[in-house]
Order: structure tokens, then C-alpha cells, then sequence
């Protein structure tokens, strides 16, 4: 089939969904279907948060923020008022919604580097108010909450599974929206204010509209996530706000590839498997993470999955260099190795 | 009383911490996260020399701060000098910092164990009476020894040839280099005094608290705090951000109670950065003007 | 005579585009050359490229014979070559002194500041009582009088200056190129780019016009 008929990436995305129709049910470890579940949950924030890093180039590290706190409603509303999964599943969307709102008026004023820390604090904020507020569990947090996962299936294989393919339909859900953002309008309108954002305003974008809205879709897909969440283990508790976790999640993302969708389902998938695999080595199990982070970040341009296209550029430097006859004087900016 | 000693103990904590990370965001344009690490691998640097050397206190003082320089040398060379110039560079710088933070704690957990340490009382046990509160001497040699720091590197800022060279870099990069400045030479010195004074910091806060893997990220945070709040670059802005953040925190801990410290500080990072969005820098120069 | 800087086939712009064209241009030693021409048509760039500031596709520079091509402005400053930029480029955040003081950063320099601060001050009065006034509230002409001094502190083999009349009245402009051209260069060399020729026609050695990022004639 000639190259260009079909919209580029189709094979690979065709596989990958095939793959992951049957790699539940052929992995049939309770372990395993818990770490895919995981894996969907880590992907689809991270798919969003590489929409606001990423594609607006918005440094906000609110995300398991978001997660967390619309999680929190959701299960609150369950376990205290009884509400079933699919009103947990809109409630926390809609959580997720209005807290990203509420985000984007601090970011409208505030230069990059303090609402990053505004962001920051945010998880913070919601871990103490957490700890000490009674309704939500406290320090325990909160448990007993309705899940998709009918309860007579909690802990069997079936159970499992039915965990797993709705996080893969979640995981689905974040790779559409991610498409439908970056791929779209909105998509470039971002990357244009990011570039240059005098630029973009001469040429009439209302930056501070497309910021509001790229925010408020992400954020209520990261409401999605955190009812999601609840629905996994019937419950939540602060620990969902810790500073360890979001750390791993920016190391998925900066490991992978910001703003590909491919490099966040990469780094995720490799992240959560040495975060796996070393969860009993004690410190060495971050000392790993932080050194392929260190390494990513030094060495490549845009995570590991820029590398196939970063070493094709460097291969082609190195053969224009070798076959110019006249020396090039170019001290600097992009010619420093 | 107390919370006017306890007040100026942290400020001059968080001053030292935070004048390096303002420095070195204004000078060289990222902000560095490994600070934290920075701290917490001088306090180690102090307490080896201690167990290991001698106890003399000027001793494990400057241990602390030969290991945070030679630490914030090490962040440089590897991180900010690597990625100069390269594609992405800012971000990447972040993120690197970040990395390196993370790394260095966790080598230093795995190589000292997640244990705390204690370092030796520099300032002796002796304490005094002052206005009804018994004040230590850990909180008054604090204080005195920050103060003592921070107005050397304030002299050199205004004086020397070098400190006049970082206020350029952190006004014009450009014009700056027009007049002969090389920005990875002065990158050098200025991550290696702001590792030296987040020594000092880190040997100071030992005092009352431990060594231990962990214990930079507070301090880090409230550094960033400190920084950004006095307006990235502005010296005077840093030291009165500080004054507002110690008091802040003294004030909350001793009349809320220590788990609503983190509130209350995110109220005031609010109010500030709504009534000045770039930090309260501009303030003082307006007023002196 | 010798030339103290030379430029040969230089070409050099912005990325993909290309501003200035084969330059070839001769300065020769204790001489000031009017480089003048339209704007947009390539001497700031020029003169930017001669310091490293732009990046060259081309071409070979050459002070006193030693290429300094392939160097980052802060090294060509320390070879002794000044540019004086367009629009000032001061601290602003900093007191007139300081931003003086910049000018004689380099080492040998340093020590002879506050000589060369009173040399400067001879030349620009007005500046004498703006010493402790933040650079950001001077007036244009005051600024453009501490560009230039900050200039002067480094003594410099080359002055390249960029547009020293731009944004000024006429008077003020008119004083601007008097207190250049009364610089002593002691065998160094000054390159003007100016766009209003009447200001410096008949008054330095020679002139070249450029156009289209090329020399155009040299008279």
C-alpha cells in the first residue's frame, strides 16, 4: 500500500489497539491486570498533562492535583450519599472541569514560573485539607465507594479484567481528546502562542481563550481519571497527592517525549515497569529513575521517542559536513554539538 | 518575643537559600530545583566532617559550605554548561536539575541511610533572657551568622568587579557579553556561592533539626517561595520576602498550629502575587526613587 | 597602511535568511569609515555579525591579520573590538556609574576605570551629577551619552557604532558624532553606521554605502 493513503500512524495505532484488546486476556496474573490498570490510569493523565505542558507549553503541575481532588468528591459522594459509578464517573468529570477553570485565573496573571509553583502547592493544599477534614477519611482516607467492578468480582480474575478493558477504554478516551486537541485548531493556535506570543496575538489568536479552554478540557479528563481511580479501589486516600508520585509521572513524560503521544505511552510504560520491577531494591529503584531521567534530558531533544528522528539528523549533519569543500564559520546556537 | 527570634531564624535560613536561587534564575535564566539536594548533601558534608575530622565549629561550618559549592559547581558542569545553547534548553535545564535533585538524595540515602544524623552544637548550649522569652543560642548564632554571610555577598554584589558582572548578566545577557562577560565562566561562581550559602543554611537549620536525605525539600520550597515572592533578581526584594514568609510561618505555627502553615503561606503567596504579579522587587526601588 | 579589520566575503544572517552579501570592507588603521545606508538594509547586522552576535553563512574577518571568525562576542570584546549597539542596550536596573563601569570590565581595564570614568565625564557633562541615577529614567540623549561612555571605558582597538543619531533631535545628534569623532583611536579604527549621511559627510576618512546587504560604493 503506497505511503500517505491512510492518515499516518494508522498501522501502528491499529496494532497497538489489538495488542491491547487481547493482552488482557491472554496475561492472566492478578498482578499484571493491577499494573495495566495502573498504567491506564498514569497514561491518561499524563496524555493530558502533556497537552498543557506540551502542546500550550502551560508549566502546571496540578495534574494528580486535579486527579486527586475530583476522585475525592467522587468517592465522597459515594460512600456518604450513595451515588452509583456512572453518576461518580460524570461527578468527577465535572470536578475536574470547574477546578480547571478555577486554575486557568491565577495562570491568566501570573508569569510561568509562579504558577508552577502555584500548581505545585496546589497537591499540597489538597493532601492537608485532606488529612484533617473527618468526612473524607482523614489520614486513612476514603473507602466503600461503588465501582464498575460489580463486588462479588473484587479480587478474581474476572473482576480484573473488567478493570482492565475500562482502562483501556478510558486510556482511549485521553488518546482521542489528546488527538483532537493537538492534531486540531486548538492544537496550533498553542504552539503558536508558545512559540511567540506577540506573535500569535498579531495574528488575532485570543491566547488567553485557547489557554482556557486546552485547560478545561484536560482538567475534566483528569476529573474522569481520578472517578476512575475510585472505581479501581473503591476508594482514595492523601496519598494520592504525594510528592513521590507526581515526580514519577513527570519522569514518564520527560523520559518519553513531551508532546507525542507515542513518547507518553512510551515513558509511562517503561517508568511504571522499572518502578515495578525494583519496587523491592529500596533506594536504588530511584536512584535508576533518576538517572534515566538525568540521562533522557541531557542527551535528547525531545525524550526517547525523538531519538530515531535526533540520530537521523545528526547522521546527515555528519556526511554535509564531510562532503563540503568550504569551512563553515557558524560559532554557535545551532551548530554547538 | 518568640516569634520575633524564631521570625528572623528562618528568615535567615530561607534568605540563604533563596538569594542563590534568585541569582541564579536572573543570571543565567533556570531555576534551580537541586538546591534542596544541594542542602541536604552539605548537612552530610558537615556531619562526615564532624564524625570524621574534627568538631571544631568553624570547621563542620565550612565543611558545609566547601560541599554545597562544590555540589552547586557539579550542577552546573553537568546540567546547566551541558545544556547551554542546545535545543530545548530551559526546559531541559529544569527538568535536569530536577533529575539531579532526586539522584543526588537518593545516593545520598543509599550511601548514609535513611537514619538522621545529628551535627555537634556550633553556637554552644548557652541561652538568655530577652523580653520575657528565653532565647538559644543556636537561633541567635543563626541569625548573626546569616546576617554575616549575607551582608559579605551583598558587598561583594555592589563592589567587586565579579558581582558586578552577575548584576549585568541579570540585567542585559546581551550587552553583558558586548562588554567581555563569559556567562559559563560567571555560571561557575555564582552556583558555587549559592551552593556555599545553602550550606551555611543547611548547617544552621542542623541545629535544630537533622541531617538527613530529605532534608532540602523544605527548605527548597520555601527557598522558591522566598525567591519568586522577591521578585527573581531583586536582592532587597528576597531579604523582605523572607522577613514576610519567617513571619508568616512563626506567626501560624504559633497560634494556628503547625499543619496550617502550608495554608496560610498559600494565602500569602496569593495576596502578593495579586497585588504584584512579578514580586515585590519593584517596591523597594520605587519607594527609594 | 594596514588594516586593523578587515571583512572578506562575509555573509551572514538570521537562520534561513541572508542579510548581508559578500561584504568586503578595509579598515584601515587611525581611520573612521561612514558606513551608511537605508535601514533594513543590513548594517546593524553587519556590524552585529563582526562581533559574533549574528551567524555567518561565509566570509573571513580579520583583526590586525588574526581571523577572529568562529569567536563568541564576549571573546571578540576582549580582542579589543567595542560595539556600540543600536537603541543603547544599558542596565537599566543599574546607576549611571555601574553601567559606565561595565565598559572597563575586562581586568586590564578595571584598573584604569576611574581615570577613564573622568575622561568620559569630560566628554558628557551633563552626566557628571546622573552618576547615581538608574540608567531606565535617564532621557534618550543621556542614555545614548552612556552608551557611548560605556564604550569608551574599554579603550578599544576597533569602535563599531551603531546608529549613534537614531531617536535623537538634531543638536543632540550633531553632539553625539562630535564627541566621537574626538576620540583619539591611537592607530585603532571606527566603523559608523549612520543613517543620516549629512551628520558625518565630510567628516571621517571615508565613506561606504550599503544596499541590499551589499557595499554598494566606496568613495
Amino acid at each position: 500500500m503506497p505511503k500517505g493513503i491512510l492518515p499516518r500512524g494508522t498501522i501502528f495505532w491499529t496494532v497497538l489497539f489489538l495488542i491491547g484488546l487481547f493482552l488482557p486476556l491472554t496475561f492472566g496474573g492478578l498482578g499484571f491486570l493491577s499494573d495495566l490498570g495502573l498504567f491506564t490510569v498514569y497514561a491518561s493523565a499524563n496524555l493530558m498533562w502533556s497537552l498543557v505542558l506540551g502542546t500550550a507549553g502551560i508549566y502546571s503541575f496540578a495534574t494528580f492535583a486535579i486527579v486527586g481532588a475530583s476522585g475525592y468528591l467522587a468517592a465522597y459522594l459515594s460512600v456518604a450519599h450513595g451515588w452509583p459509578w456512572p453518576a461518580m464517573l460524570v461527578a468527577g468529570t465535572l470536578a475536574g472541569l470547574v477546578l480547571g477553570l478555577l486554575v486557568t485565573i491565577p495562570a491568566v496573571r501570573l508569569r510561568g514560573v509562579y504558577f508552577a509553583l502555584l500548581t505545585f502547592g496546589l497537591a499540597s493544599l489538597f493532601s492537608s485539607y485532606a488529612n484533617v477534614t473527618d468526612a473524607l477519611g482523614g489520614a486513612q482516607g476514603l473507602y466503600g465507594a461503588d465501582s464498575f467492578v460489580p463486588q462479588a468480582d473484587v479480587g478474581t480474575r474476572g473482576g480484573a479484567l473488567i478493570a482492565s478493558y475500562a482502562g483501556l477504554t478510558l486510556l482511549i478516551v485521553a488518546l482521542l481528546v489528546h488527538r483532537w486537541v493537538d492534531d486540531g485548531r486548538l492544537g496550533l493556535l498553542l504552539r503558536t502562542a508558545r512559540e511567540s506570543e506577540p506573535f500569535a496575538r498579531a495574528l488575532g489568536i485570543d491566547i488567553v481563550r485557547a489557554r482556557l479552554v486546552v485547560l478545561a478540557i484536560s482538567s475534566a479528563v483528569l476529573g474522569l481519571v481520578g472517578a476512575f481511580y475510585v472505581n479501581f479501589y473503591r476508594g482514595i486516600s492523601p496519598a494520592i497527592f504525594d510528592f513521590g508520585t507526581l515526580l514519577l509521572l513527570f519522569a514518564m513524560i520527560v523520559v518519553g517525549g513531551l508532546g507525542s503521544r507515542r513518547g507518553v505511552l512510551l515513558g509511562t510504560a517503561v517508568l511504571l515497569f522499572i518502578s515495578e520491577a525494583f519496587l523491592q531494591a529500596g533506594p536504588v529503584r530511584l536512584i535508576v529513575i533518576a538517572l534515566l531521567m538525568l540521562l533522557v534530558t541531557l542527551f535528547t531533544r525531545s525524550g526517547l521517542i525523538g531519538i530515531p528522528e535526533q540520530l537521523r539528523e545528526w547522521l546527515a549533519r555528519r556526511y554535509a559536513q564531510r562532503g563540503s569543500s568550504s569551512p563553515s564559520p557558524l560559532w554557535g546556537g545551532s551548530g554547538r554539538g | 518575643m518568640s516569634v520575633v527570634i524564631t521570625t528572623l531564624d528562618l528568615a535567615a535560613i530561607y534568605a540563604l537559600v533563596a538569594i542563590g536561587i534568585s541569582l541564579t534564575w536572573a543570571g543565567l535564566g533556570f531555576l534551580n530545583l537541586a538546591d534542596g539536594m544541594v542542602f541536604a548533601a552539605a548537612g552530610y558534608g558537615a556531619w562526615w566532617t564532624a564524625e570524621h575530622v574534627s568538631t571544631n565549629p568553624i570547621a563542620v561550618v565550612l565543611a558545609g559550605m566547601v560541599a554545597g559549592a562544590a555540589v552547586g559547581l557539579l550542577i552546573c558542569l553537568v546540567v546547566f554548561l551541558r545544556l547551554d545553547g542546545k535545543p530545548n534548553a530551559e526546559m531541559r535545564t529544569l527538568i535536569g536539575t530536577l533529575a539531579l535533585s532526586f539522584l543526588g538524595t537518593n545516593v545520598l540515602q543509599a550511601i548514609f541511610g535513611p537514619e538522621s544524623k545529628a551535627l555537634p552544637a556550633i553556637f554552644g548550649h548557652g541561652k538568655f533572657s530577652l523580653g520575657g522569652t528565653v532565647v538559644t543560642a543556636d537561633k541567635t548564632g543563626a541569625i548573626i551568622t546569616a546576617t554575616i554571610l549575607l551582608a559579605l555577598v551583598v558587598v561583594l554584589l555592589l563592589r567587586s568587579r565579579i558581582g558586578l558582572g552577575v548584576r549585568i548578566l541579570t540585567q542585559n545577557p546581551e550587552a553583558a557579553a558586548l562588554v567581555g562577560i563569559d556567562r559559563r565562566r560567571l555560571s561557575l561562581a555564582i552556583l558555587a556561592v549559592s551552593g556555599a550559602m545553602t550550606g551555611l543554611a543547611s548547617v544552621l537549620l542542623a541545629q535544630v533539626f537533622y541531617v538527613s536525605p530529605e532534608a532540602g525539600y523544605n527548605p527548597l520550597i520555601k527557598g522558591l517561595i522566598v525567591a519568586l515572592l522577591g521578585g527573581l533578581g531583586s536582592i532587597p526584594g528576597t531579604i523582605l520576602a523572607a522577613l514576610l514568609v519567617a513571619a508568616t510561618e512563626a506567626l501560624t505555627s504559633t497560634y494556628l498550629g503547625g499543619q496550617y502553615v502550608l495554608i496560610t503561606l498559600f494565602l500569602l503567596i496569593a495576596i502578593v502575587l495579586l497585588v504584584r504579579p512579578r514580586g515585590l522587587g519593584g517596591l523597594l526601588e520605587a519607594a527609594r526613587a | 597602511m594596514t588594516a586593523v579589520l578587515e571583512l572578506s566575503d562575509l555573509s551572514a544572517g538570521y537562520g534561513p535568511m541572508q542579510v548581508v552579501h559578500d561584504v568586503n570592507l578595509a579598515l584601515a588603521a587611525g581611520t573612521r569609515v561612514g558606513l551608511v545606508g537605508l535601514n533594513g538594509h543590513g548594517k546593524t547586522t553587519l556590524l552585529r555579525s563582526v562581533v559574533g552576535l549574528v551567524d555567518w553563512k561565509r566570509g573571513r574577518v580579520e583583526l590586525r591579520g588574526k581571523a577572529i571568525g568562529g569567536l563568541a562576542p564576549h571573546e571578540v570584546a576582549r580582542k579589543g573590538v567595542v560595539l556600540i549597539p543600536q537603541g543603547d542596550s544599558l542596565f537599566p536596573g543599574l546607576p549611571v556609574r555601574d553601567n559606565l563601569d561595565s565598559g572597563a570590565f575586562l581586568p586590564k581595564s578595571w584598573r584604569q576605570r576611574a581615570r577613564r570614568r573622568a575622561q568620559v565625564l569630560e566628554l558628557f557633562p551633563q552626566l557628571a551629577n546622573r552618576l547615581n541615577q538608574l540608567a531606565g529614567t535617564l532621557s534618550g540623549g543621556e542614555r545614548r551619552m552612556v552608551a557611548i561612555g560605556r564604550g569608551l571605558m574599554a579603550d578599544a582597538d576597533v569602535y563599531l557604532v551603531d546608529e549613534p543619531s537614531l531617536g535623537l533631535a538634531p543638536g543632540l545628534a550633531a553632539k553625539m558624532i562630535d564627541a566621537l569623532l574626538s576620540i583619539e583611536l591611537d592607530g585603532g579604527g571606527m566603523l559608523l553606521a549612520e543613517q543620516n549621511r549629512a551628520l558625518i559627510e565630510g567628516r571621517v576618512d571615508r565613506i561606504v554605502r550599503i544596499h541590499g546587504g551589499r557595499i554598494a560604493a566606496e568613495e
